[in-house]
């Protein structure tokens, strides 16, 4: 295998390993907001629609780890994949 | 499959200088495309508001009240002025999501200059508007809280806002292009290397296009449109207060 090669073979395999390891923290952190939002409107029924918006602002803050990884990978890909 | 994910540039280089400018023609397009719907949408449903109210109407007005009320709970009272450019932001970024779903269209929310272009919007109105309402002094105090050691943080702190918020949309759509360009040959390279007849995957085929397009399309979509309105709110809210 020559340097190239060997060069495309770890980007590519080091971007899968920086998506997946970097969307762990988030889906598990998405996972407990969602199961919160569950409990709190079975709860008090009468807040599902307050609690729907502040559950979508806080899955979105949880998945900003996720899109730096996200943003790591591509980089990874399309730049030094690219050279 | 090399192609995926790229995105037609053309450079037009001004004669006698060395000056060079590069446009995504395709965005271009798809971006006037969308201004031209949602500005007939307004057209039609402001013609309609005389005459007793219709369907279209009574949609766009429960949508208005639902966005008015999110950014009173916000921001209270004085938040009023940003009700229309929340409401436009959101239906700027759902009929971008939305176009993808048509094929050989292409969602303006793909390129990552549409969404960096909205995040430094949302960016300079929030700073702007926070200035203006709190004055210069106050609005350099808010970084250095809570002590003055906090001031890098503080810095990049609010450069990740800006960042994360315009990298969120656009990873959605994004991923959600690259998963649907893939779908379609994964599936045929599956079906051959099992030896089974390339016609035979067509169902399947058929079912991941039109699965993979109610998820994205649709439904990551306007989650995500909701969403980056939201942040938008949030963030103007956030340095309105602090």
């Amino acid at each position: 295998m020559s340097g190239s090669e060997l060069i495309t073979v770890v980007t590519y395999v080091s971007s899968a390993i920086c998506m997946g390891l970097g969307a762990i923290g988030s889906a598990i952190g998405i996972g407990k907001i969602g199961a919160k939002d569950v409990e709190g409107s079975s709860i008090n029924p009468k807040q599902e629609g307050a609690l729907l918006k502040t559950m979508l602002i806080a899955m979105a803050i949880a998945s900003t780890t996720a899109m730096y990884a996200l943003l790591v990978s591509l980089l990874l890909l399309f730049v030094i994949g690219a050279i | 499959m090399s192609d995926v994910g790229t995105i037609v540039t053309k450079t037009i280089t001004v004669p006698g200088l060395n000056f060079h400018i590069t446009f995504n023609p395709e965005t271009l397009i798809f971006t006037w495309v969308i201004i031209f719907l949602i500005s007939a949408l307004a057209v039609v449903v402001a013609r309609t508001i005389t005459r007793p109210a219709g369907r279209a109407f009574a949609l766009l007005e429960a949508l208005y009240s639902a966005f008015s009320d999110m950014v009173e709970d916000a921001m209270g009272d004085n938040g009023r002025r940003f009700v229309p450019l929340v409401i436009t932001i959101f239906l700027f970024v759902l009929f971008s999501n939305w176009l993808g779903i048509i094929p050989g269209l292409m969602s303006p929310t793909q390129d990552l200059n549409t969404c960096l272009g909205l995040g430094i919007l949302v960016f300079i109105i929030a700073h702007a508007s926070a200035i203006m309402k709190k004055g210069v002094g106050k609005y350099l105090k808010g970084y250095c809280e809570p002590f003055f050691l906090f001031l890098p943080l503080n810095v990049i702190g609010e450069m990740g806002k800006l960042v994360s918020h315009s990298f969120r949309l656009f990873g959605n759509i994004f991923a959600g292009a690259i998963i649907f360009a893939l779908t379609g040959p994964v599936i045929l390279k599956t079906f051959s290397a099992l030896g089974l007849p390339e016609f035979s995957a067509s169902p399947l085929i058929l079912a991941a296009y039109f699965g993979s397009q109610a998820f994205f399309g649709l439904f990551v979509g306007t989650v995500q449109a909701l969403v980056f309105s939201l942040l938008a709110l949030t963030y103007i809210a956030i340095l309105q207060e602090a």
